[in-house]
């Protein structure tokens, strides 16, 4: 077996000769890869990172970024950052929207999200989470890291419209995506309610998006829609209610009440009314233009005044009280006076000067108003709270005063003395006035009058008097009953005698009846009575004036000793009444009249008996005893004329306890009794007066 | 002229295996969710899921086969050219393994196209082969046209030349 020769090899004439052409597909191969990967390289985008609270949902690899509902970018990795308390997703933009993300672009995490608005990010519940941004389409300062929003915004950067800051004194219906509303129609929505740096009002960012935007003037004005509002007017009750989504979730509306405004700055702040009642109120009494302060001294109480109390002059708001202060002053005395300094801001525009115009010429023109009489006063501006306002008033009767210029820091204007009316201090007064009445004293008084009455009327003395008379008049007519009287016409001279005897007798009888105690006892009393009821008089002269007063002391009333007087003057009116009624007093007219006609028939039976002569002497007598009768019953009228006064006047006094009831009802009644009595008395004085001799003659 | 074939075709193996890995080979869609796998992330996810048997069949053949093919005809290419310790029965039967395998290694070509055929349900679920997929194949492609442009002979000659030397 040879080997088969070695084949001759050629050395190549080429540097190439020996390279295969299959060399082209690696280096192809290779090209294409590079070509590849450059182009995958150039294509992508800038990371920016984005901080969240939390990073609910967001996956890694899979998370994308939207613009528009567009993805436009990837989530590549979170971490946290160095104090642990945001994630940090680093997001991979797409290179064409890579330039617009600059420093105010916005990133929040599109979830699902039920508000009262309603109920967005549905589509989430399948896909997950997907960040959304925006951007305007104007290229900013570049930024590559950003703080992601908690919840979306009301509105996006790229959207067309007027941004607004609104003022609230609280943010109780303001919320994220809270509708601004025109007309009932929504035409914006507010976002981001935060606090003021101060923290005294809520700022709200609104957004109105065009074309409602020019709809918005500088003067327009915001209020808050939200709830319904109950107002009772002379028009009656008025409910309003904006809408029901309002109702729940709140609303702020807008309109623009007059004319001339101009184009709002974006970004410019609006305060935001409590109703469209308080916006109407307030283009007549907003502030407007610059406020210059002006100080005033009140030397009284300023109790009830407070900052921000407005200063009105004819009922027109022109500014408010800012500031209250206590400044010690020396004048002079060893102590030093508190002085009251009550800070002002007048508005000039409100007085119809120029709305800018300065301190100096504002004061200028004030001076001339205070030389013609301008004051300062503290009026209530409500009587229930007793809250204060400043007013300015005109009162050309005013003592010269002038605006002192030199007391720093502002000008001071003169003050009066404050009209407050104080509904508590008249009330005060009026309760102290019927304190102060001697109503303790007074019933006292009565008590004692009606116990003096009631112990005359209880007296034995007086009691026994009627029946006394009647015993008298008895004895009279027994002694000239006919029959005896008849049956010896013989023993005249003797019975005659016995008649001189007994008008002796009743001669003195009267005389004693003439200067008896009785009438002294009985004047004595109606003279304490007199003077009681003099007393009374005088106690109550100044009751009429507050009778209606003594109504509201009801409560007082019952613990004065009313049921002791009442008592005392039952007690008096029975004895009284027992007195009048009893069988004794009833009985003397008609023993009178029997006594008067027994001896009628008497002297009738005398005169036919031819007896006249004899009797002359008798009748002498008797004429002297009547003559004396006569000089008792003198008396009578004046006794009765006093008795009628003291009626009269206790009379007019009780006329005042008109409403007492029971008591003025007793008492009248006591009264009339005693008036009657009084006319009974006074008939029978008259006829004794009228003819002393009627009892003998019988005519 | 053929040992530079084989070289060549070796190179542009290679080249191509870097997409294949980096690109995802299966884009997986199922409701407004998209998964996109590299080869090595499929199955680190399929041993995450506890499929170990399927991981590691993956691993080997996309991973593990032409890494070794790459090795063994480099091997095989130096010791033809330069001579190496080991024995040339030895390495012809080296040749014989990298030849039969290397088919075997579109197995997971054949399962992406088998995949992205049979899951096609519009909106509920859809899988795609990815860019990796492509260059895998041509990958493997590249490897085996490396395989077969070498000649075996070549082993021997070295054998022969030396006892002459």
């Amino acid at each position: 077996m040879s080997t088969p020769a070695d084949p001759e090899l050629k050395p190549s004439r080429n540097a190439f000769a020996g390279i295969s052409y299959v060399w082209l597909v690696p280096i192809l191969a290779l090209v294409v890869l590079l070509a590849v990967a450059w182009q995958t390289y150039s294509s992508r985008g800038p990371t920016i990172q984005i901080e969240f609270a939390e990073a609910t949902g967001i996956i890694a690899g899979e998370t994308k970024l939207k613009y528009r509902e567009v993805e436009v970018g990837l989530v590549e990795g979170l971490s946290f950052s160095p104090n642990l308390e945001t994630v940090i997703v680093n997001v991979r933009l797409a290179p064409e929207v890579a330039g617009f993300v600059d420093a105010d672009s916005q990133f929040w995490v599109v979830q699902p999200r039920v508000s009262a608005q309603g109920v967005t990010g549905l589509q989430t519940v399948l896909s997950g989470v997907y960040i959304e941004g925006s951007w305007d389409a104007k290229i900013g300062a570049k930024a590559t890291s950003f703080e992601g929003l908690d919840r979306p915004p009301a509105s996006q950067k790229g959207d067309e419209g007027l941004r607004l800051v609104l003022r609230a004194k609280d943010g109780n219906q303001l919320s994220d995506g809270t509708p601004i509303l025109f007309k009932g129609i929504e035409v914006g929505r507010l976002e981001n309610p935060h606090l003021s740096d101060a923290g005294d009002a809520v700022l709200v960012d609104a957004f109105i998006s065009a074309p409602y935007d020019r709809l918005v003037t500088t003067a327009t004005r915001f209020w808050d829609a939200s709830g319904f509002s109950f107002s009772l007017g002379t028009g009656g009750p008025r409910l309003d209610v904006e809408s029901l989504a309002a109702l729940v979730g709140g609303a702020v509306s807008f309109d623009t009440l007059v004319s001339g405004g101009q184009n709002p700055q974006p970004g410019s702040t609006y305060d935001l009314f409590d109703s469209e009642e308080a916006v109407r109120n307030s283009l007549f009494s907003e502030p407007k233009g610059k406020a210059v302060s002006y100080g005033i001294t009140f030397s009284g109480t300023v109790s009830g005044l407070t900052v921000g109390a407005p200063v009105e002059f004819r009922g027109v708001r022109v500014g408010e009280v800012t500031n209250l202060s206590a400044e010690f002053v020396e004048d002079g005395t060893p102590l030093a006076r508190v002085k009251l300094v009550v800070i002002v801001d007048i508005n000039p525009g409100s007085l119809g000067l120029d709305p800018d115009a300065t301190t100096p010429e504002t004061t200028s023109f004030l001076k001339t108003a205070v030389e013609a009489g301008l004051r300062a006063r503290l009026t209530t501006a409500s009587i229930l709270t007793g809250g204060l306002k400043v007013e300015l008033v005109e009162l050309p009767d005013a003592s010269f005063a002038t605006i002192t210029e030199t007391d720093a820091p502002y000008p001071v204007l003169p003050s009066v003395a404050a009209e407050i009316t104080d509904a508590s201090a008249t009330a005060e007064g009026v309760f102290s006035r019927i304190n102060d009445l001697p109503v303790e004293e007074l019933m006292a008084s009565a008590i004692t009058l009606f116990n003096s009455v009631n112990k005359l009327a209880n007296d034995p003395d007086i009691q026994k008097t009627p029946s006394e008379l009647i015993g008298l008049l008895g004895d009279a007519r027994r002694i000239m009953s006919p029959e005896e009287f008849g049956s010896v016409p013989q023993d005249v001279k003797e019975i005659l005698a016995s008649l001189g005897r007994t008008a002796t007798t009743l001669e003195t009888m009267i005389g004693d009846l003439a200067d008896a105690k009785v009438s002294a006892n009985l004047l004595q009393a109606i003279d304490d009575a007199s003077a009681a009821a003099e007393s009374l008089r005088d106690a109550t002269s100044g009751l009429p004036a507050i009778a209606a007063e003594i109504e509201a002391l009801a409560g007082k009333a019952g613990d004065l000793p009313l049921d002791e007087l009442v008592t005392s003057t039952t007690a008096l009116v029975a004895t009284v009444d027992r007195l009048a009624g009893s069988q004794a007093m009833a009985e003397v007219p008609p023993a009178l009249t029997a006594a008067l006609d027994e001896i009628r028939t008497l002297t009738k039976t005398i005169r036919e008996g031819g007896l006249i002569e004899s009797a002359t002497s008798t009748f002498a007598a008797t004429q002297k005893a009547a003559e004396q009768i006569s000089v008792a019953s003198d008396s009578l009228p004046a006794l009765l004329d006093r008795l009628n006064r003291v009626a009269a006047r206790a009379e007019k006094t009780l006329g005042n306890y008109d409403e007492t009831g029971r008591f003025s009802a007793d008492a009248r009644e006591t009264l009339r009794e005693i008036r009657q009595a009084a006319e009974a008395v006074a008939s029978l004085a008259r006829a004794i007066e009228r003819n002393p001799n009627s009892i003998l003659t019988g005519r | 002229m053929s040992q530079q074939r084989v070289w060549a075709w070796l190179a542009a193996g290679m080249i191509t295996y870097i997409p294949a890995n980096i690109y995802p080979m299966l884009i997986t869609r199922a409701l407004m969710h998209e998964q996109e796998n590299t080869i090595v992330g499929g199955v680190i996810e399929l041993a995450q899921q506890g499929s170990y048997g399927i991981a590691t069949i993956i691993l080997v053949a996309s991973v593990g086969i032409p890494l070794c093919k790459f090795v063994a005809i480099a091997a095989l290419a130096i010791g033809v050219s330069r001579g190496g310790s080991l024995d040339p029965h030895r390495r012809l039967r080296l040749f014989e393994i990298v030849e039969f395998i290397g088919r075997w290694s579109m197995i997971d070509v054949f399962v992406v196209a088998i995949l992205a055929a049979l899951v096609q349900l519009n909106t509920l679920a859809s899988i795609h082969p990815g860019p990796a997929a492509v260059t895998f194949a041509l990958s493997v492609i590249f490897t085996m046209l490396a395989a077969q442009s070498f000649d075996p002979r070549l082993i021997w000659d070295k054998t022969q030349r030396e006892p002459t030397s």
